[in-house]
């Protein structure tokens, strides 16, 4: 019942943010003329402006935000560590180097589904490299050093390939793929992320009862009757497909699956299972906010949402290394 | 009726034979000690058994799907892990977890097996506690009572009363008593041998990976036994008080 | 009257004769703006090399004369191997590059960029100074300001906007608006909620609504920038309006700027027709 009310809240919250992020941008129309706009499709410039533009943008932010949060909270379930995370860990980076090199390579163009794809391999490489080097329970130090060295050449690639580009622009996107944004997508970004974001979310909510069973250990969950390879295959896969696709469209966001499942994890009672779609409305919910706030506070600068991410997000993860220190050592 | 029938099971670590040809059968109603100095291949009998090692040989519990298996064996690991802060309650209720098809809410039944078990381990004053929040004898409590509400017909337990005080030590065998006066089955593996002489029907010895005895706890605790496995000489006595066992010097 | 005629011929050619002794004889230039106006004036053997993208031809309206020369990529080493005597740099061009080469006791000569078309005639005669090539920039400028004229448009027109890559714009005090309202057209800058170029956001274009919108031709390979350029909302804009790519001739204050402003007038003839 409890769980009914913190889903119902955050489902709440998520709305009226999503209703904030269609009223922000910098053509002032009135919250009733772009309602009336974007319903009926009447007033031919506000129209344009709340169903091709704002409308797209709101509805990545809720799709990127909820992969991102539920991602995070499935790898933490499985590895048993808080730190786990998609951007930390080098997940968004490799999905980023797999987009950038469809994309410089030409082959995003070569069917619409190419990009995304590609992202997903890069992360799917990145998640079973995690996987294999910090073994089934996720020590703190394997995970953060390897996650540090596969973020490191994941960035690097992604550096390298921009600058081979002839492209004189490409150069200067790095910044992008790194710390993300979702300036100025279109619904052309929506359906090409779409199917695979929401395989990523059928195949992650089906390891609910995995992750709780793990709570006591690989050997008391394989007990349970817990299919452990058939669980890490989800695992696997649900995440390079929601943090794949996420990443291909709007760049590697981090912080998000570290921050959200840490202040919903007192809320569900630390239960890994609950935690999931607590998680996934927390993420569309952050990300939607921080997407309102980097319009708010540099309106015309493009101001990256990893900007935003990083500072509420590093000092929790110092603080949560402070507290697991010992663990390290 | 058998639960649990072991024959030729056989691990090996490269070339070596960590448990050597194990064969038994566990019945009904039995509360059955397995003994051994460290490394006897006590632990991975029990695993392989489980199917969570690769063996050779049989192990009845194989035959059986995985879901079948969980609600005809429960197993509780040595180590005692509790990754999240759960409610104690919570985590008693994964031991529900094999009687609930995919997507089905606890319902009765489970919440009566949970109480059960919780008050069977003292537990009832903790339910809504965290369980990291527990001291360490607390939380291996807590771990039984996830097996006890499990409910099926076979328990293992590796070294459930390793750190805990002498009471709950007694209590925890109780428990398993009663659970054999039910018909249900318990193997457990001690390092007490005092207390697996007292609450044990029946004791398995192994020693570098083979069974060297099988049988009622004063005749695998035999002075040459006990001298040849562990290097120990000890006193045994029956009295009024059921078996007395207390370990008395090494033999070098 | 004469010999004072005579005298002051003597004196002209003495100066031209002193200004020629005076000029470089190798020169290299490592900014694109800088090559044209090079090109446009050295005279045969001064020029030595030009900078690579002089000869790329979705930058430069003279690429094909660069492919005559020897090409530099604006390295202080390749320059100084040149042995040149005057180095051309634009104002923005690489301030280590431009103090090393000055170290190693090269002239460097740094052109500012023409923000208008009054400009333009400025950077020749400047140009033409430097060079030692007065009399071909005073021929090159009246021609320049002679087509100027005849490209002139009236006062108002239809309305336009710059939309380039990363959704930037082109404000007041730049070429691209002198350009646009010599051939003609209202600049509707000021709609977008600016002065000043910078990036605009995609919705204020939308609600602008300009007559023609002014976009740039894609580079090879992909890049996000340009992504912005092939947006539903822009294509819908760009549907009902004109839209149109400003090239090469756009790019460097040079007489090759009254290319563009012909562009320019056929635009808008074309808009006029269709309203």
């Amino acid at each position: 019942m409890r769980q009914g009310v913190l889903l119902s809240t955050l489902g709440a919250l998520v709305a009226a943010l999503f209703l904030l992020s269609l009223l922000t941008g910098p053509a002032g129309f009135g919250p009733g003329e772009s309602l009336h706009a974007l319903l009926t499709g009447q007033g031919e410039a506000v129209a344009l402006v709340m169903r091709e533009i704002r409308l797209p943008r709101a509805i990545l932010a809720v799709m990127v935000g909820a992969s991102l949060g539920l991602s995070g909270a499935a790898l933490q379930g499985y590895l048993r560590n808080p730190l786990a995370e998609p951007g930390l860990i080098g997940v968004s980076g490799s999905a980023a180097l797999g987009a950038v090199i469809a994309l410089q390579t030409g082959v995003a163009a070569s069917f619409a589904l190419a990009l995304p794809l590609a992202a997903l391999t890069g992360s799917l490489v990145a998640v079973l490299l995690i996987l294999a080097l910090a073994g089934p329970r996720g020590e703190s130090l394997t995970l953060i050093l390897a996650g540090i060295a596969i973020s490191a050449l994941a960035g690097a690639l992604t550096s390298l390939v921009l600058n081979l580009s002839p492209n004189p622009f490409a150069v200067s996107e790095t910044v992008f793929w790194m710390l993300g944004s979702l300036a100025d997508r279109s619904f052309r970004h929506v359906w090409i992320a779409l199917p695979f974001v929401a395989l990523g979310w059928f195949l992650l909510s089906r390891t609910a009862r995995g992750l709780d069973a793990l709570t006591l250990g690989e050997d008391a969950a394989a007990s349970l009757g817990i299919g452990l390879t058939r669980l890490r295959l989800m695992l696997v896969i649900g995440t390079a497909a929601a943090v794949g696709a996420s990443t291909a469209v709007a760049g590697a966001i981090g912080f998000v699956g570290l921050v959200v499942p840490h202040l919903l994890r007192p809320l569900v009672g630390g239960q890994p299972g609950r935690l999931l779609p607590a998680s996934a409305l927390g993420g569309a919910a952050m990300v939607l906010a921080a997407d309102v706030a980097v319009r708010f506070i540099l309106p015309d600068r493009d101001l990256k949402l990893g900007v935003l991410m990083a500072l509420v997000g590093a000092p929790l993860f110092l603080h949560l290394i402070y507290k697991t220190r010992r663990q390290l050592t | 009726m058998t639960l649990l029938a072991l024959n030729d099971l056989t691990v090996r670590r490269g070339e070596c034979p960590v448990v050597d040809h194990a064969t038994f059968r566990i019945e009904g109603g039995e509360v059955v000690g397995l003994i051994g100095p460290n490394g006897a291949g006590k632990t991975t009998l029990m695993r392989a058994a489980l199917g969570l090692l690769p063996s050779t040989g049989q192990s009845s519990l194989l035959a059986m799907g995985p879901a079948e298996r969980a609600r005809h064996a429960a197993w509780l690991p040595q180590s005692r892990e509790i990754a999240w802060p759960v409610a104690v309650r919570t985590l008693v209720l994964l031991g529900r977890v094999p009687h609930l098809a995919g997507g089905q809410r606890p319902g009765a039944a489970d919440e009566a097996a949970v109480d059960e078990a919780l008050a069977a381990m003292d537990l009832s004053a903790f339910a809504d506690r965290p369980a990291t929040e527990l001291s360490g004898g607390e939380q291996a409590r807590v771990l039984i009572a996830r097996a006890l509400a499990q409910e099926t017909p076979l328990i293992l337990a590796d070294e459930p009363t390793a750190g805990l005080d002498p009471g709950h030590q007694i209590a925890a065998l109780e428990r398993f008593t009663d659970l054999a006066r039910r018909g249900q089955s318990v193997l457990v593996s001690l390092h007490d041998l005092g207390l697996a002489a007292r609450h044990c029907t029946r004791l398995i010895l192994m020693h570098r990976g083979r069974i060297e005895a099988d049988g009622r706890p004063r005749e695998v605790l035999s002075p040459d036994l006990l001298r040849d496995v562990f290097g120990i000489r000890a006193h045994l006595s029956e009295g009024p008080d059921g078996v007395v066992f207390q370990p008395l010097e090494v033999i070098g | 009257m004469r010999l004072s005629r005579i005298i002051s011929l003597a004196a002209a050619l003495l100066v031209t004769a002193a200004a020629q002794a005076d000029a470089p004889e190798r020169v290299v230039s490592m900014n694109l703006c800088t090559d044209q106006l090079a090109m446009m004036l050295a005279a045969e053997g001064q020029l030595v090399s030009v900078s690579a993208i002089a000869a790329d031809p979705l930058s430069s309206p003279m690429h094909a004369e660069a492919a005559a020369y020897p090409q530099n990529r604006g390295g202080a080493e390749e320059i100084y191997l040149l042995q040149p005597d005057l180095v051309l740099a634009g104002v923005w061009s690489d301030p280590a590059t431009v103090s090393m080469l000055r170290r190693l006791g090269i002239e460097v000569a740094q052109l500012d960029t023409a923000d208008s078309l009054a400009e333009v005639s400025e950077r020749v005669a400047e140009m033409g100074r430097i060079l030692g090539r007065e009399a071909q920039a005073q021929t090159l400028i009246r021609r320049f300001e002679t087509d100027l004229e005849a490209l002139a448009g009236p006062h108002e027109g239809p309305r336009a906007a710059f939309y380039y890559p990363n959704g930037y714009t082109l404000g007041r005090g730049t070429l691209g608006h002198d350009l646009l309202t010599h051939a003609g057209f209202t600049h509707v800058v000021e709609e977008l909620g600016r002065d000043a170029s910078g990036r605009v956001a995609l919705e204020l274009l939308a609600v602008a609504a300009p007559d023609m919108i002014i976009g740039t031709e894609p580079y090879p390979g992909a890049s996000r920038s340009e992504e912005i350029l092939r947006h539903p909302a822009l294509r819908a804009l760009v549907e009902t309006a004109h839209g149109t790519v400003s090239g090469p001739d756009w790019v460097c204050g040079t007489p090759h700027v009254v290319r563009a402003l012909a562009g320019l007038a056929q635009d808008r003839a074309a808009i006029q027709a269709g309203q």
